[in-house]
């Protein structure tokens, strides 16, 4: 499915979201969207459903990103979620080897399902247990490069490696469409960031008011 | 729980009745002669995909319908009446087009006889009574996460979607919007330990479904997916419709396996269910919108009440009036209202050659027009369900879910029997507005 460009001419992606039950997917995206780490006593989110606007090279992009339920019992239901994804984050525990053999399988299904149309992201969380990790870089690393996806390293304890994978998995999506998308004014808070990118982070929003299609279009995300 | 907090839990959620008051200016806009074309074209459109009735199958009226959609849509672009249209007041004309289309073709377009929607149905209605003795526990939802009046509230909104007043795509998808917008709600009150996510979410999705029982849980999702025009839906709302299509899913297909529960408690659970119903003793549905828990907290409470002695005399009329509606096929027949303008017949000059024709045209548009404006304008512009909720929750809750009447004093009572008396006279007024 190709990504429609919605209100303001921003790029609607769809990203879905999977991983084991205790891999941290969720304290991922936290960290990338709300910078928020759950350590202890920090506000509730609901998390399922979140929303993260980009400004990419003046192309603007609205990642919204579905988690999906990574118990064993449900895994069957996986499919219904990833039709129509532009992109897929396939997250396992640098720590535990079984999360491993689940994250292929979800991107055995993935492939089977969607083809090469879909981006591929294969990240190994939990970098700051280092001491324990089990699964081999060169392993990993081969392995994502067999199906043809990249594979980064985060740590959502530490807020490391997260922003790299979700600019280049941005970047992707944006050659991907080529040039589907209108470019938008630059943005005078723009920051520099490696590799001659220019990078807005645009309004957050996790919260939109939406229920049951009453939003006009007033969202970035409409 | 306090009134804060229950308004806490319906934070975001969207009363499909807005929709109407939404579509008024698009209707409107179609009175003037300008848009005689376009009544026609939708007109034919409605004739035509009536006719498709009983003779092509489900995705080929899915693509009949959007396919006009489509193409009104760029009528309506570059049309005189919306030039001055943004991107908004463009995307709200054909939000209140799709209404009006699928409010009008709803019994051609719902139950799709080439489908499978009624067995379907039919087959999820009978599980789900056969599970319902699953208790949160088996689905691992953490009892200080679990909150029963959250959930019959969420439920409440989830059984509006089998309401038949409630007839397009957008409304229906309301309601699965709200049930599970108070469903979060809930969960951002009673987390404490950080975002919750898939992981913890959809469990609670599943146990809504089991909650709510839908009897036709397929034909409504599968409505909402062929007709409801995907570039209207946000990312967010076919996120949830997506959960709960997946929580259907996983009902449809559960084991024992994959619940927290043995396989003896499971097929002993089973098993009764099935004795039960085949005995013709139904298993009840632990909630319905006729006599479930958030309503019949109120009527409860009120058959207590002396001075709540009438209440069935006020509340029975509205019931058999919400019957009506839901008996009726189609929508209501036109209300005819002369205030608002519509054009004279020496106004469709172009029409001369087609006289006989072009007056029966005339009172179809204004018929088109006023059917949609009435709809549900006036009868019921506040559902009883909303004023109950108004009432239970402006006043009623707090002592509802803290106290018992025995443990009362005496100011309580006396507050309490204030608020029934406000509730009487809302449902007084209202009973006077309306004709009998």
């Amino acid at each position: 499915m190709a990504a429609r460009t919605g209100g303001g001419g921003s790029l609607q992606v769809k990203v879905v979201l999977l991983g084991e039950g205790c891999v941290g997917k969720t304290s991922i995206v936290l960290r990338y969207v709300q910078n928020q780490f759950n350590d202890k006593h920090i506000q509730t989110l609901q998390a399922s459903f979140l929303q993260k606007n980009l400004t990419i090279n003046r192309r603007r992009l609205c990642l919204n990103i579905w988690d999906t339920a990574g118990q064993e019992r449900y895994h069957a239901l996986g499919p219904i979620y990833y039709r129509d994804s532009h992109a897929a984050i396939v997250v396992y525990d640098i720590t535990d080897e079984d999360s491993f053999t689940k994250a292929k399988n979800w991107v055995r299904e993935l492939r089977k399902m969607l083809g090469d149309s879909c981006v591929l992201v294969i990240v190994g969380n939990k970098s700051d247990l280092e001491k324990n990790k089990v699964i081999q870089e060169k392993d990993a690393q081969e392995y994502a490069a067999s199906v043809g996806a990249k594979h980064f390293y985060t740590s959502a304890k530490q807020n490391k490696g997260i922003e790299e994978m979700f600019l280049d998995l941005s970047k992707r999506l944006l050659e991907k469409e080529g040039n589907n998308s209108n470019p938008s004014s630059t943005n005078p808070s723009s920051t520099r960031r490696p590799g001659g990118i220019t990078v807005t982070d645009d309004s957050i929003r996790t919260d939109r008011p939406s229920g049951g299609g009453g939003g006009g279009g007033g969202g970035c995300c409409g | 729980m306090e009134v804060s907090e229950i308004s806490f839990l319906r934070n975001k959620v969207v009363e499909p009745e807005v929709f109407v008051i939404e579509g008024k200016s698009f209707l409107e806009k179609m009175r003037h002669t300008s848009c005689f074309d376009l009544v026609r074209r939708i007109k034919a459109f409605i004739n035509a995909f009536t006719e498709m009735e009983g003779k092509h199958n489900p995705d080929q009226f899915s693509s009949k319908l959007q396919g006009f959609l489509d193409e009104i849509n760029l009528v309506i672009q570059d049309h005189s009446q919306w030039r001055d249209e943004d991107e908004v007041g463009i995307k709200k004309a054909m939000e209140a087009l799709e209404r009006y289309l699928l409010t009008r073709l709803y019994s051609t377009a719902f139950y799709l006889p080439t489908s499978t929607d009624a067995e379907d149905d039919e087959s999820f209605y009978y599980r789900v009574r056969l599970l319902q003795f699953l208790q949160p526990d088996h689905l691992d939802l953490p009892k200080r996460k679990y909150n029963q009046i959250a959930f019959e509230m969420a439920a409440q909104e989830f059984s509006r979607l089998e309401e038949d007043l409630l007839k397009s795509p957008r409304e229906k998808l309301a309601c699965i919007i709200n049930a599970v917008k108070i469903v979060i709600n809930l969960l951002k009150y009673s987390t404490s330990d950080g975002g919750t996510g898939a992981d913890d979410f959809l469990p609670y999705i599943i146990y809504l479904i089991l909650l709510t029982s839908p009897k036709h849980i397929h034909s409504n999702l599968r409505y909402i997916r062929r007709f409801r025009r995907p570039t209207s839906m946000t990312s967010e709302e076919a996120y949830y419709l997506t959960q709960v299509e997946s929580g259907v899913m996983f009902i449809s297909t559960l084991d024992h396996t994959s619940l927290s529960i043995t396989e003896e408690e499971f097929k002993r659970g089973m098993s009764e269910a099935e004795d039960k119903i085949k005995n013709g003793r139904d298993v009840p549905r632990r909630f319905s919108k006729e006599q479930g828990g958030w309503e019949r907290l109120l009527v409860d409470l009120a058959a207590t009440n002396p001075s709540f002695k009438e209440r069935d005399e006020v509340l029975s009329p509205l019931q058999e009036e919400e019957k009506e509606l839901d008996e009726s096929k189609g929508p209501r027949l036109p209300t005819i209202n002369d205030s608002i303008g519509f054009p004279q017949s020496e106004n469709f000059e172009d029409e001369e050659e087609r006289e006989g024709e072009e007056e029966e045209e005339e009172e179809e548009v204004k018929e088109m027009v006023d059917t949609a404006t009435s709809d549900k304008m006036e009868g019921s512009s506040i559902s009883r369900g909303q004023l109950l909720m108004a009432t239970i929750s402006d006043c009623l809750l707090p002592k509802l879910l803290q106290k018992k009447f025995e443990d009362m004093t005496v100011s309580e009572l006396k507050e309490l029997h204030n608020c029934y008396k406000t509730l009487g006279s809302r449902l007084e007024g209202l009973k006077e507005e309306r004709p009998s």
